[in-house]
């Protein structure tokens, strides 16, 4: 379409201008927001790596729940359902989740970088008298606050969850017990849709994404 | 040229490019068929942790007290999944209609052509076959099969997608045999037609 007939101007964001080098705020926020970024894929890659371990647990517990129900309950001792083939696997998942508790700090301390950019953009425009004005496209630097801390919330809960799978999974007695941590630790329930779209945003908005 | 010819001609022509039709329908129903393989182990899956999920007794422990609609979230986690395979399925089930309308308007062309060729054309030129050229009345008989085949197998998917409902244990347990019945057969059967009218095919109709 030609540019004259758009109704209304589309415009990139000013990093787009590759002349331009970015410096003070804006250079420190849009390297913040990459920085979520990189954070979060480190959480997919690790929660990848837990679901390995979820279903070898799953495979070795439905065997022992499977077979517990085929046989009375008498003649299954109950240091059967706990053989050692899981021990290891649940220290793989104590080691992922603690790298996962690393990636939700380090979101704690990106909100708090962009609360900290934003109260000294809101000082400075307080000095100089004028209205706080948009530091890339739309978004004022308020709206990055609100982002990050509504993703390091979404993450943040999401961690609690993870702790109580991890804590339970090898305790689980029937097989819907199982299956529900599984799938939990899968679909990552506490993540919203709309953390997913406030990062991507934030990415656009700050011209790491295509406009 | 003699009149009766000419229309059998005509005729045969539609014929031609009637299994022409069928054959290239054919290898886009192979493709969209091997292509809702993936889709639908996943939705079978999806469908297993769905009624794994309702079912779990998880408030009896009381471990779960910190997240009180996590159930309700999972399950629409769990929802919004199985609605994504399903559109993958969905965008084959549009090529399997089009192969369906397709063939069916060939099957009408060439049931109307014969209709309107047959007072011209003698009884014994309908029913003549030679060893490389099948009979007219063998060929019409078949892509009427064929036409009946695909169809039935395209609505019987429709229906099962139709009525497909994650919490419907039998549904869904069997939703890839059922999905996947009379699949072969269809198959077999058009391939069998296919190399009837092989050397047929690579005739040029003038």
């Amino acid at each position: 379409m030609d540019k004259d007939f758009l109704p209304v101007e589309i415009r990139c964001s000013p990093e787009k201008g590759k002349n331009m080098n970015l410096t003070g705020s804006p250079r420190k926020l849009k390297d913040t927001a990459a920085d979520v970024f990189n954070t979060l894929h480190r959480w997919t890659d690790l929660n990848k790596d837990g679901r390995n371990a979820m279903n070898e647990i799953a495979n070795i517990k439905l065997d022992i729940i499977l077979s517990k129900e085929a046989a009375s309950e008498e003649t299954v001792s109950h240091s059967n359902s706990f053989p050692t083939s899981l021990e290891p696997l649940c220290q793989q998942l104590a080691e992922i989740y603690k790298k996962m508790e690393k990636c939700v700090n380090k979101l704690e301390g990106f909100a708090q970088i962009m609360e900290n950019l934003h109260q000294l953009e809101s000082y400075r425009n307080s000095k100089s008298e004028e209205t706080l004005s948009p530091m890339f496209l739309t978004w004022h630097t308020a709206h990055f606050v609100e982002a990050t801390q509504e993703v390091f919330k979404s993450y943040k809960k999401e961690l609690s969850l993870k702790k109580m799978i991890i804590e339970n999974v090898c305790h689980a007695t029937d097989r819907n017990t199982m299956m529900f941590y599984i799938a939990a630790w899968i679909h990552q329930p506490y993540i919203t849709d709309n953390a997913t779209l406030l990062v991507e945003s934030m990415l656009t908005e700050t011209g790491h994404r295509g406009c | 040229m003699d009149i009766s010819t000419s229309e059998e001609t005509k005729l045969r022509g539609q014929l031609h490019k009637s299994f022409k039709a069928v054959k290239n329908c054919l290898s886009i129903w192979k493709e969209a068929l091997a292509a809702c393989r993936q889709p639908l182990d996943q939705v079978e899956n999806l469908c297993e942790q769905h009624q794994c999920c309702s079912a779990a007794n998880i408030e009896q422990s009381g471990i779960i007290k910190p997240f009180p609609d996590i159930r309700m979230r999972l399950l629409y986690k769990i929802d919004v999944e199985l609605e994504e395979q399903l559109s993958r399925i969905n965008v084959e089930m549009k090529k399997l209609e089009n192969c369906c309308e397709r063939i069916g308007k060939h099957c009408g062309y060439s049931m109307k052509s014969y209709h309107e060729n047959s007072p011209y054309i003698p009884l014994d030129k309908v029913l003549e076959q030679t060893p490389t050229c099948p009979a007219i009345s063998d060929m019409l008989e078949w892509l009427q099969q064929i036409e009946r085949l695909v169809f039935q197998q395209y609505h019987c998917k429709k229906y099962f997608l139709e009525i497909f409902n994650p919490n419907n244990t039998e549904g869904t347990e069997n939703l890839k045999d059922m999905w996947s019945s009379g699949d072969q057969e269809l198959i077999n059967t058009v391939e069998e037609y296919l190399s009837y009218t092989s050397f047929f095919l690579e005739e040029k109709i003038t």
